[in-house]
């Protein structure tokens, strides 16, 4: 969902996304989450039934506890709101690929 | 097989509760010793009601599922879906030992030795964990020697060993794939917290110890702070989620600027449990 208005330069952006890698979002995703999410200047946020963490605070994120098959919705206020979104959900929907090429076990 | 249904939060109209009796009493045509049925319908969130269900079962644990969604049906529905998975592989075990030769009785036995482990991850499974479910209390550190990152996590796999929750000869293994995970992005996760963790084939159960440094030890952390708060943690191959919640817990509490503070604080074991307790208690949860 986006929310644009022309001459406004916030915006909010809403995707809802599944934790798809099997170890769930434990601190290394969690970590590569936040710092994509501190490349934006839009505010972030994660919401987990009904619960809204700062999604630029690894503290936050890790307190969701995300195993693999969960729904959260990823939230971005700001200008560039929508290119965060796509950047953010695209992490997560890609099981957070590094993990996969870095994870020996 | 009993069904009792309760609710929380709110009532159920006599109609939903047929409906969720009907359904819950099919469950023993897929195993027949089921003994009793309890299911909790949590109505706080309206729009997303929880439903918990608890089976009885001869000769074995409890299995506990739960899911929430947008009506009460839909989500005992997803729950039933649950249990009966756990049922079906239960019943797949048994049948499995059957197979093997070993007699009915032995299931029992062994259903019987493993019924407080496996209870206690039920438990960890289904509440918010504690730092009592994963700290071992004997291999607490306060006012830790190390004043390098790798030193720091030799101190604390030492106490580990120490306190006989992991084997000497594991040592070795255990302290290069924590530092080969340090390698991949520090776990300093700010605040001055870090939770160095790795995955070990040689535990059957989350193992984890806290250590204290009194003057900070320089981690690479995220916000590059010192760290003075270590929670090293070490986790069998295949338990992802008691992993998950206990870096739940200790995000949790640790948001707590009190709790964090006492902890930075303290300078024995004494006081580390004391404030670790409390901090399960909910005395600093605001």
């Amino acid at each position: 969902m986006l929310f644009r208005s022309a001459n406004m330069t916030q915006q909010t952006a809403r995707r809802d996304v599944t934790i798809v890698n099997p170890q769930g979002l434990h601190a290394r995703p969690a970590d590569l989450f936040v710092k994509l999410a501190n490349q934006f200047e839009s505010e972030v946020g994660l919401i987990k039934n009904g619960e809204r963490v700062d999604g630029k605070s690894i503290l936050a994120v890790l307190t969701l506890a995300a195993e693999k098959g969960t729904e959260l919705t990823i939230e971005a206020t700001g200008h560039d709101a929508a290119v965060a979104i796509n950047a953010l959900t695209e992490l997560v929907e890609s099981g957070f690929v590094e993990e996969k090429r870095t994870n020996p076990q | 097989m009993q069904v009792s249904i309760s609710t929380r939060h709110g009532d159920l109209s006599q109609e939903v509760q047929q409906k969720i009796n009907d359904k819950v009493a099919r469950l023993p045509r897929l195993f027949e010793r089921l003994t009793a049925a309890n299911v909790m319908i949590d109505l706080e969130h309206t729009e997303s009601p929880e439903v918990e269900i608890r089976i009885s079962v001869e000769h074995a644990r409890d299995f506990v599922a739960t899911e929430t969604s947008a009506s009460v049906i839909a989500a005992l529905d997803g729950t039933i879906h649950k249990v009966e998975q756990q049922l079906r592989r239960h019943k797949k075990k048994l049948k499995g030992h059957k197979a093997t030769g070993l007699k009915h009785q032995s299931v029992s036995d062994e259903s019987e030795n493993v019924e407080t482990a496996s209870q206690r991850r039920q438990d960890i499974r289904n509440h918010l964990m504690k730092f009592a479910d994963f700290v071992s209390p004997d291999a607490i550190k306060a006012g830790m020697e190390a004043d390098t990152k790798d030193g720091v996590i030799e101190e604390m796999v030492a106490a580990l060993v120490a306190a006989n929750q992991i084997a000497q000869d594991d040592t070795e293994s255990i302290l290069k794939a924590i530092k080969k995970r340090e390698e991949l992005g520090s776990t300093g996760i700010g605040r001055g917290v870090a939770v160095p963790h790795t995955k070990h084939p040689s535990v059957d159960r989350l193992i984890a110890t806290v250590g204290i440094s009194e003057l900070g030890v320089d981690f690479d952390s995220l916000d590059g702070e010192k760290v003075q708060l270590f929670f090293l943690l070490v986790s069998p191959l295949d338990r992802p989620s008691d992993h998950l919640r206990a870096l739940e817990n200790i995000s949790r509490q640790l948001r707590d600027n009190t709790f964090c503070r006492f902890l930075k604080q303290s300078k024995t074991v004494a006081e580390v449990k004391k404030l670790l307790e409390e901090a399960d208690n909910n005395q600093f949860v605001s």
